[in-house]
């Protein structure tokens, strides 16, 4: 598959892992991603958003097996690809070479 | 999994489905994930959203997978029209709308709720009773190759009624080798087990040694029966134990093999377990243990003259049919041995058919089958009428989603769509929210027909119903929720997808000629919702009158002190002597009871599920033209019974100490038997006859009438006999004691001297007279729970519908509504009139569903204890019940239309 546009949402989940640190599993993307943008999240769509940017190579994971500590649970845990950063670069250069110099109006 | 109070998990039913659905694609750990969101919900939302949000998670993974999944098949349009109607296969566009569906119904989130809510509700239904209907009549028994067996009867002497075989002739049938390759019999019994509280009652079945591996089966431990355990006169009696009662009374034990069970007091050796997940032949109903024929005779002493007899039919034969014998063949071949046996035999055989039918056309017996499957036929069209209602809600859904649609869809065809693409978009949607309401409906259905089997008749003995899920119930609910989804949505669809073009983009809000169509149809769903349920709640109201009647209805003996009995007083070694002396030393030690007052036996309590009948000859007496014999009841009892169940002898005397064996017969007679034959209630000194060769019988006494049978029974001949010279032949006797205190007590008391007496004789059943009357009322108490329960759901979804349709009708006339208020309209006729249109649909919607009753309750009649089918006080009172409601449904929506503030409304042109 060629390369495909980020759509918003993939682009948002990105973000939010990498806010989160260096790897996450799906429930503080959910919960952090509802956090920032005020609106309530579908798990299906984050797991769905998840598996996809899995699939494009911009995410990586691996299975945690339940450590005692942690309540028996697994997890599957998600770190960005390299790729995945370098297509957030890109993206946020594109960006701000789009808005250069709309600040009075766009900061409105 | 228990929950504590300081823990809260997310709806174990939810989530038990979603770990199902996770487990089936490999992501087990999204379950685990989805429970730790609740409970971030639980916090921020409280437990109510938390649960409402966890539900609806169950609808939104399928939905946002199927749209992933279809996501790179929207084929790309082409400018070449011969490829795009080439690309346009019927699998490209179907995977394109199932993307779309799933996305519209993801972006309205309420709607898709409510309406799966709804095709839940009356799918559920469906599939609840369809599951129990498919445990007792389709679910086929675990045999091997189940199309090679057939079942083999004898019939009663009129030539046709299947019944049962007689031992003798079933080697008849045993010994056509050339036909069958293996037959055997089997007849269940109840025999007393002795444990450690006492003796208890199970069902035992009586098999040929050949049993399991004739049907295919093999014991799960242990060896099966030895071919001369076949033989009458083994010295060792030996059993099989079922395997739930393996697992459940011995658990599990996996020495069992050996070890020893009292049988009727006799010991018997267990030389196996049977296998899982088979309780016997006999459809609900779960053997405790098998024990071959031969052995049979060790513990039960009358098994012995039964085997020999060619005249004592009790048995049930299965064969297999030899490789390439149909069951035609083996059916006129047994015919042929039927007329064989006739001339051989011909004192016990005479008139007796031999009828063969393929083991899958017959479930319990072919005399049984004849009453489950009406009833059955009875539910199925309770909860598809449910169903019906269900549907057309989700039809008015549909309309009014559609026409709220208008403009999208208008912009669609102008821009080219065809109607057929649009139309099949549209039935999507809806399929797709069938689909969802039958996995809703699968889940609460299993709750559903676990609650209503969970009502056992009062009776002695276990019955079990085998509701898990099969593939039978699965294709039900698949087929079900897909059709109804497809039916239903395809007139909502015709209609969205024609509307006027051009007014609809000119102005979406004005009402126009096809919006006035539009409520046509949806008027006539509401009306046809309101039919419908009425239908259902007055067969309830009739039950339930019915009951009511009964419960009022004097049996003509006394129900309050009285408790009863049942023992099996041949049982635990016990002959016919040492049974009766048993029965009258269990009587006398039961009189010197305090709190008893007087003890009575009978071989038979008054509305019990048994009955006892002969045909009673009087000389001289002309019969009644179109009758052929005076079939009348009789019941033996000791002198004492009138006593204890305050029965009034109106003429001549009660039994006493003198009506021996040895004594000449005598009989008390019901006066209704009396008026009949004699046209006079003054019958003492004369007599009747059981037989033309049977001695006469001389009535000494008239008593008056008890219900027999059934308590709304019109007054019955009936005969009662002194039972030392008529009773304790039978299995069971029933020893019924009148109480000055409390008869609940009376159970443990009977099972304590019986126990005292002989711990090996069971005591089949102890209950209080009212307890005993419960089982005469559990039918039609079933019966009414039951329709009352879909009743109330059918009217619960069609006040839903209507409310819909009014509310939706207000929305539409906001400005009309608007303008009436600025011109100084009334509030309060606003409100009228609103409620008016809605309380017209109701009104024809009852006036239907009267007329329908009037027809659909006619089957009923007999079954109501002498209720009218037309029972005015339940027919106004349902209609009356059903209006009120309705009245609320169209009330609130009236309230808000009558708020409307005229400027907002008149603003909106």
């Amino acid at each position: 598959m060629g390369r495909e546009a980020l759509g918003e949402f993939e682009h948002q989940v990105l973000l939010t892992i990498l806010r989160l640190g260096a790897e996450s599993y799906s429930v503080p993307v959910v919960l952090e991603l509802e956090e920032r943008t005020g609106k309530s999240v579908a798990p299906a769509a984050v797991h769905i958003a998840l598996t996809r940017l899995e699939k494009k190579g911009l995410l990586s994971s691996r299975l945690v097996d339940p450590s005692a500590d942690e309540g028996g649970r697994v997890r599957r845990y998600f770190k960005l690809e390299p790729a995945g950063i370098e297509r957030l670069k890109e993206s946020r250069r594109t960006l701000a070479s789009l808005t250069e110099g709309l600040d009075p109006i766009l900061d409105g | 999994m228990r929950r504590t109070p300081d823990t809260v998990g997310p709806p174990r039913v939810a989530a038990w489905l979603l770990t199902r659905y996770f487990a089936r694609r490999g992501r087990h750990e999204l379950a685990d994930e989805l429970a730790e969101l609740f409970l971030a919900r639980v916090q921020s939302r409280g437990l109510f959203r938390a649960r409402v949000w966890y539900w609806m998670q169950l609808a939104s993974f399928p939905l946002h997978q199927i749209s992933e999944r279809f996501r790179h098949h929207s084929p790309a349009p082409s400018r070449d029209p011969v490829t795009r109607r080439r690309r346009g296969t019927m699998l490209g566009s179907f995977l394109q709308d199932m993307r779309y569906a799933a996305r519209r119904l993801r972006q309205s989130p309420g709607f898709t709720a409510i309406a799966i809510a709804i095709m839940g509700l009356g799918i559920g239904a469906n599939t609840a009773i369809f599951s129990i209907v498919n445990a007792v009549l389709f679910k086929p028994l675990p045999y091997e190759n189940p199309s090679e067996l057939v079942r083999i009867f004898t019939t009663e002497d009129d030539g046709e009624t299947p019944m049962v075989s007689s031992y003798p002739d079933f080697v008849d049938i045993r010994d056509r080798t050339d036909l069958f390759s293996g037959a055997v019999a089997h007849s269940a019994m109840i025999v007393s087990l002795l444990n450690d509280e006492g003796a208890e009652t199970v069902f035992v079945e009586y098999v040929s040694a050949d049993f399991f591996e004739v049907l295919g089966l093999s014991p799960a431990l242990g060896r099966g029966f030895d071919s001369r355990e076949d033989e009458f006169g083994a010295s060792e009696a030996v059993a099989i134990v079922g395997h739930q009662a393996w697992q459940g009374r011995h658990g599990s034990d996996p020495n069992i093999v050996g070890t020893t069970v009292r049988l009727n007091g006799r010991p018997v050796t267990i030389v196996g377990v049977g296998p899982e997940g088979f309780s016997g032949s006999m459809i609900g109903f779960t053997m405790e243990f098998w024990m071959p024929w031969g052995t049979a005779t060790l513990i039960d002493s009358d098994m012995r003259r039964i085997v020999q007899s060619r005249g004592s039919h009790s048995l049930s034969v299965t064969a297999r049919l030899q490789p390439g014998v149909t069951v035609a063949q083996a059916a006129a071949a047994m015919e042929l041995l039927g007329r064989q046996l006739t001339e051989k035999h011909p004192d016990t055989n005479t008139d007796r058919n031999i009828v063969t039918m393929a083991a899958a056309d017959v479930r319990l017996h072919p005399f049984i089958d004849a009453v489950l499957y009406p009833v059955a036929g009875l539910l199925m069209a309770v909860v598809g009428l449910v169903l019906l209602v269900a549907c057309t809600n989700l039809a008015n859904l549909l309309l009014v989603r559609a026409s709220s649609r208008g403009r999208e869809v208008a912009v669609r065809l102008a821009l080219g769509a065809t109607r057929r693409r649009l139309v099949s978009q549209l039935l999507t949607e809806s399929t797709l929210l069938g689909a969802f309401g039958g996995a809703v409906g699968l889940a609460l259905a299993y709750w559903t027909a676990m609650f209503i089997t969970s009502f056992r008749p009062p009776v002695g003995f276990p019955i079990a119903v085998d509701l898990t899920l099969d593939v039978r119930v699965l294709a039900f609910t698949v087929v079900l929720s897909i059709a109804t989804g497809a039916i239903f949505g395809l007139a909502p669809a015709l209609r969205a997808s024609r509307p006027d073009v051009v007014s609809t983009l000119k102005d979406d809000t004005r009402p126009h000629g096809r919006v006035r169509r539009r409520f046509g149809l949806t008027n006539v769903l509401v009306v046809s919702q309101v039919g419908v349920s009425l239908v259902l709640l007055i067969a309830a109201g009739l039950f339930l009158r019915g009951l009511l009647t009964a419960q009022r209805v004097d049996p003509g003996f006394e129900t309050e002190s009285v408790a009863i009995a049942t023992v099996g007083h041949l049982m635990g070694g016990n002959g016919e002597e040492d049974g009766r002396e048993f029965l009258y030393e269990l009587a006398r030690r039961l009189e010197t009871h305090p709190g008893v007052s007087a003890v009575a036996l009978a071989d038979r309590v008054p509305l019990a599920a048994s009955l006892q009948t002969q045909d009673v000859i009087v000389d001289g007496y002309q019969l009644p033209a179109g009758t052929d014999a005076l079939e009348t009841d009789y019941t033996a009892v000791t002198p004492e019974f009138f006593d204890v169940m305050d029965i009034p002898i109106l003429r001549g005397r009660a039994f006493n100490s003198h009506d021996t064996e040895a004594s000449p017969d005598v009989a008390i007679v019901s006066a209704a038997m009396a008026r009949q034959i004699w046209g006079t209630e003054d019958v003492v000194g004369r007599q009747f006859r059981w037989g033309p060769a049977d001695p006469p019988i001389e009535i000494v006494g008239v008593a008056q009438d008890t219900k027999v049978r059934t308590l709304g029974e019109a007054p019955r001949r009936h005969v009662w006999l002194p039972f030392a010279q008529e009773g304790a032949r039978l299995l069971f006797v029933s020893v019924v004691a009148a109480t000055t205190g409390d008869p609940g007590a009376m159970p443990e008391v009977f099972r304590r001297e019986v126990k005292a007496l002989n711990s090996s004789v069971p005591l089949f059943e102890a209950k209080t007279m009212q307890q005993h009357l419960g089982i005469m009322l559990f039918a039609p108490r079933m019966a009414a729970f039951l329709l009352a329960g879909f009743g109330i759901l059918a009217m619960v979804l069609a006040t839903i519908g209507l409310y819909g349709v009014v509310a939706y009708s207000v929305a539409r006339r906001t400005r009309e509504v608007g303008i009436r208020v600025a011109l100084g309209a009334d509030r309060s006729r606003v409100v009228g009139m609103v409620v008016r249109e809605g309380m017209t649909m109701v009104s024809i919607g009852v006036v239907v569903g009267l007329g329908l009753s009037v027809v659909a309750m006619r089957p009923l009649a007999g079954l109501l204890n002498g209720v009218s089918v037309v029972d005015p006080v339940t027919f106004v009172g349902v209609a009356v019940l059903l209006t009120v409601v309705a009245l609320a449904a169209s009330y609130v929506p009236a309230r808000r239309a009558s708020r409307v503030d005229p400027m907002v409304a008149l603003r909106y042109e």
